[in-house]
Protein backbone atom coordinates (compact mmCIF):
# COMPACT_ATOMS: atom_id res chain seq x y z
CA UNK A 1 0.00 0.00 0.00
CA UNK A 2 2.62 2.25 1.03
CA UNK A 3 4.84 1.52 -2.52
CA UNK A 4 1.47 2.34 -4.22
CA UNK A 5 0.77 5.46 -2.69
CA UNK A 6 4.71 6.66 -3.37
CA UNK A 7 4.44 5.86 -7.15
CA UNK A 8 0.84 7.79 -7.38
CA UNK A 9 2.67 10.72 -5.61
CA UNK A 10 5.46 10.62 -8.19
CA UNK A 11 3.14 10.61 -10.78
CA UNK A 12 1.29 13.34 -9.43
CA UNK A 13 4.40 15.27 -9.81
CA UNK A 14 6.18 14.04 -12.07
CA UNK A 15 3.20 15.17 -14.84
CA UNK A 16 3.52 18.65 -14.45
CA UNK A 17 7.05 18.89 -14.64
CA UNK A 18 7.33 16.80 -17.95
CA UNK A 19 4.60 18.86 -19.75
CA UNK A 20 5.64 21.38 -22.23
CA UNK A 21 3.67 24.91 -22.91
CA UNK A 22 3.15 25.02 -26.46
CA UNK A 23 1.18 27.13 -28.70
CA UNK A 24 -0.59 25.61 -31.71
CA UNK A 25 -1.17 28.19 -34.32
CA UNK A 26 -4.58 27.17 -36.29
CA UNK A 27 -3.58 28.67 -39.80
CA UNK A 28 -5.57 25.72 -42.38
CA UNK A 29 -7.74 28.67 -43.17
CA UNK A 30 -10.76 26.22 -42.01
CA UNK A 31 -9.65 23.07 -44.10
CA UNK A 32 -11.14 19.93 -42.12
CA UNK A 33 -10.04 16.38 -42.87
CA UNK A 34 -11.78 12.86 -41.73
CA UNK A 35 -11.00 11.73 -38.81
CA UNK A 36 -11.63 7.82 -38.93
CA UNK A 37 -11.23 7.02 -35.16
CA UNK A 38 -13.75 9.61 -34.44
CA UNK A 39 -15.47 9.49 -37.61
CA UNK A 40 -15.86 13.02 -37.51
CA UNK A 41 -14.71 15.89 -39.94
CA UNK A 42 -12.22 18.42 -37.57
CA UNK A 43 -10.25 21.21 -37.84
CA UNK A 44 -6.26 19.96 -38.99
CA UNK A 45 -5.44 21.47 -35.91
CA UNK A 46 -7.28 19.36 -33.49
CA UNK A 47 -5.68 15.72 -34.01
CA UNK A 48 -2.36 17.47 -33.13
CA UNK A 49 -4.01 19.67 -30.50
CA UNK A 50 -5.29 15.93 -28.59
CA UNK A 51 -2.25 13.91 -29.08
CA UNK A 52 0.00 16.53 -27.21
CA UNK A 53 -2.12 16.68 -24.76
CA UNK A 54 -2.33 12.98 -24.38
CA UNK A 55 1.60 12.75 -24.09
CA UNK A 56 0.76 15.83 -21.14
CA UNK A 57 1.42 19.04 -22.87
CA UNK A 58 -0.49 22.34 -22.08
CA UNK A 59 -1.89 23.21 -25.30
CA UNK A 60 -2.84 26.84 -26.28
CA UNK A 61 -4.82 26.92 -29.88
CA UNK A 62 -5.25 30.29 -31.21
CA UNK A 63 -5.67 31.90 -34.83
CA UNK A 64 -3.37 34.88 -34.44
CA UNK A 65 0.08 34.65 -33.61
CA UNK A 66 0.91 36.42 -30.37
CA UNK A 67 3.78 39.29 -30.46
CA UNK A 68 5.39 37.75 -26.99
CA UNK A 69 6.01 33.91 -28.10
CA UNK A 70 8.98 33.48 -24.92
CA UNK A 71 6.42 31.56 -22.59
CA UNK A 72 6.13 29.32 -25.24
CA UNK A 73 8.96 25.89 -25.31
CA UNK A 74 6.99 24.96 -28.89
CA UNK A 75 5.08 26.64 -31.62
CA UNK A 76 3.31 24.60 -33.79
CA UNK A 77 1.67 25.78 -36.81
CA UNK A 78 -1.17 24.07 -38.87
CA UNK A 79 -1.43 25.21 -42.71
CA UNK A 80 -3.65 22.48 -43.93
CA UNK A 81 -4.51 22.32 -47.54
CA UNK A 82 -5.90 25.46 -48.24
CA UNK A 83 -3.66 28.02 -46.16
CA UNK A 84 -4.22 31.88 -47.57
CA UNK A 85 -1.02 33.24 -49.83
CA UNK B 1 1.25 31.80 -46.67
CA UNK B 2 3.26 32.87 -43.33
CA UNK B 3 3.50 36.95 -43.21
CA UNK B 4 6.40 38.83 -42.82
CA UNK B 5 5.75 40.26 -39.52
CA UNK B 6 5.02 36.42 -38.02
CA UNK B 7 7.86 34.91 -39.29
CA UNK B 8 10.18 37.54 -37.79
CA UNK B 9 7.81 36.70 -34.53
CA UNK B 10 8.86 32.74 -35.44
CA UNK B 11 12.69 33.42 -36.31
CA UNK B 12 13.12 35.26 -32.88
CA UNK B 13 11.46 32.28 -31.09
CA UNK B 14 13.61 29.77 -32.49
CA UNK B 15 16.89 31.62 -32.55
CA UNK B 16 16.06 31.86 -28.67
CA UNK B 17 15.80 28.09 -28.59
CA UNK B 18 12.22 27.79 -29.43
CA UNK B 19 10.73 24.82 -31.01
CA UNK B 20 9.02 25.20 -34.17
CA UNK B 21 6.53 22.49 -35.47
CA UNK B 22 5.33 22.93 -39.10
CA UNK B 23 2.97 21.00 -41.56
CA UNK B 24 1.29 22.21 -44.78
CA UNK B 25 0.81 20.90 -48.37
CA UNK B 26 2.16 23.61 -49.82
CA UNK B 27 4.58 24.72 -46.61
CA UNK B 28 7.68 24.67 -48.86
CA UNK B 29 6.59 26.18 -52.31
CA UNK B 30 4.33 29.18 -50.37
CA UNK B 31 7.78 30.20 -48.40
CA UNK B 32 10.39 29.76 -50.99
CA UNK B 33 12.48 32.67 -51.40
CA UNK B 34 11.09 33.92 -47.91
CA UNK B 35 13.15 34.96 -44.15
CA UNK B 36 11.69 31.84 -42.91
CA UNK B 37 13.39 29.42 -45.56
CA UNK B 38 16.19 29.59 -44.20
CA UNK B 39 15.13 28.11 -40.84
CA UNK B 40 13.35 25.25 -42.16
CA UNK B 41 15.38 21.91 -42.48
CA UNK B 42 16.01 21.11 -46.55
CA UNK B 43 14.52 22.70 -49.56
CA UNK B 44 11.53 22.64 -51.93
CA UNK B 45 11.61 19.77 -54.05
CA UNK B 46 8.65 19.67 -56.09
CA UNK B 47 5.31 20.40 -55.81
CA UNK B 48 3.42 16.92 -55.99
CA UNK B 49 0.82 16.30 -58.25
CA UNK B 50 -2.83 16.88 -58.11
CA UNK B 51 -5.00 14.52 -55.85
CA UNK B 52 -7.04 13.06 -58.49
CA UNK B 53 -3.85 11.76 -59.95
CA UNK B 54 -2.66 10.39 -56.79
CA UNK B 55 0.61 11.07 -54.65
CA UNK B 56 0.95 9.37 -51.44
CA UNK B 57 -0.75 5.77 -50.11
CA UNK B 58 1.77 5.18 -47.60
CA UNK B 59 4.46 6.95 -45.49
CA UNK B 60 7.19 5.24 -43.49
CA UNK B 61 10.32 6.16 -41.10
CA UNK B 62 13.63 5.56 -42.89
CA UNK B 63 16.12 2.61 -41.54
CA UNK B 64 18.79 4.05 -39.17
CA UNK B 65 16.18 6.83 -37.64
CA UNK B 66 14.30 7.68 -34.19
CA UNK B 67 11.26 6.45 -36.85
CA UNK B 68 12.54 3.21 -38.57
CA UNK B 69 10.21 0.47 -38.70
CA UNK B 70 7.17 3.13 -38.66
CA UNK B 71 4.56 3.25 -41.20
CA UNK B 72 1.41 5.13 -41.43
CA UNK B 73 -1.19 4.51 -44.08
CA UNK B 74 -1.96 8.14 -45.85
CA UNK B 75 -5.86 9.13 -47.23
CA UNK B 76 -4.72 9.19 -51.14
CA UNK B 77 -6.68 11.05 -53.80
CA UNK B 78 -8.28 12.91 -50.84
CA UNK B 79 -7.77 16.76 -49.80
CA UNK B 80 -4.87 15.56 -47.57
CA UNK B 81 -3.10 14.45 -51.02
CA UNK B 82 -3.27 17.50 -52.99
CA UNK B 83 -0.37 18.18 -54.67
CA UNK B 84 1.83 17.95 -50.61
CA UNK B 85 5.48 19.20 -51.29
CA UNK B 86 8.19 17.41 -52.18
CA UNK B 87 11.39 18.08 -49.57
CA UNK B 88 15.08 18.03 -50.19
CA UNK B 89 16.71 16.96 -47.59
CA UNK B 90 20.00 19.09 -46.52
CA UNK B 91 23.28 18.14 -45.36
CA UNK B 92 22.49 17.90 -41.88
CA UNK B 93 18.83 17.37 -41.57
CA UNK B 94 17.13 13.85 -40.31
CA UNK B 95 14.38 12.70 -42.58
CA UNK B 96 11.62 11.43 -40.26
CA UNK B 97 8.83 10.06 -42.84
CA UNK B 98 9.08 9.54 -46.56
CA UNK B 99 6.21 8.36 -48.93
CA UNK B 100 5.97 5.18 -50.93
CA UNK B 101 7.89 6.49 -53.89
CA UNK B 102 10.64 7.47 -51.31
CA UNK B 103 9.98 11.44 -51.49
CA UNK B 104 10.87 13.00 -48.18
CA UNK B 105 7.37 14.43 -46.92
CA UNK B 106 8.82 15.04 -43.02
CA UNK B 107 12.59 16.23 -42.23
CA UNK B 108 13.91 17.48 -39.16
CA UNK B 109 16.66 20.02 -38.42
CA UNK B 110 19.51 17.24 -37.36
CA UNK B 111 22.32 17.35 -34.30
CA UNK B 112 24.80 19.85 -36.17
CA UNK B 113 21.92 22.58 -36.59
CA UNK B 114 21.84 24.98 -34.26
CA UNK B 115 17.81 25.32 -34.57
CA UNK B 116 14.92 22.56 -33.38
CA UNK B 117 12.58 22.76 -36.23
CA UNK B 118 10.28 20.08 -37.79
CA UNK B 119 8.69 20.46 -40.98
CA UNK B 120 5.98 18.44 -42.84
CA UNK B 121 4.40 18.73 -45.97
CA UNK B 122 1.46 15.35 -44.66
CA UNK B 123 -0.61 16.37 -42.14
CA UNK B 124 -0.33 14.60 -38.95
CA UNK B 125 -3.92 14.25 -38.34
CA UNK B 126 -4.74 12.12 -41.53
CA UNK B 127 -2.02 9.67 -40.96
CA UNK B 128 -3.47 5.99 -40.31
CA UNK B 129 -2.33 3.38 -38.05
CA UNK B 130 -0.05 0.64 -40.08
CA UNK B 131 0.68 -2.59 -40.06
CA UNK B 132 3.98 -1.76 -38.01
CA UNK B 133 1.01 -0.94 -35.01
CA UNK B 134 3.41 2.17 -34.13
CA UNK B 135 0.84 4.82 -32.91
CA UNK B 136 0.37 8.49 -34.11
CA UNK B 137 1.43 9.21 -30.42
CA UNK B 138 4.75 7.74 -30.48
CA UNK B 139 5.55 8.99 -33.92
CA UNK B 140 4.80 12.60 -31.93
CA UNK B 141 6.85 12.20 -29.10
CA UNK B 142 9.42 10.75 -31.50
CA UNK B 143 8.66 14.73 -33.42
CA UNK B 144 8.75 15.93 -29.71
CA UNK B 145 12.69 14.76 -29.52
CA UNK B 146 13.87 17.37 -32.32
CA UNK B 147 12.19 19.96 -30.49
CA UNK B 148 13.13 20.12 -27.22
Amino acid sequence: MFKEVLILCALLISGPLHGKEILLWDMDNGATISHVPSRRRLGTERPVAECLERLGHRVTVLRRLPENLSKYDAVFITLGYLAPS
Amino acid sequence: MIGSVEQSRLIQFIRSGGGLYLEGNDLYKDHRNTALSDYLPGTFGGDGRGAWLGNISRVEGPEGTVVQGFVFKFPQWGHADEAPDEIIQGENDTVLLTCQKGHVRVLATGPMNQYNVVASSVMFGVLRQGEKHRSLDTLMQRYLKFLF
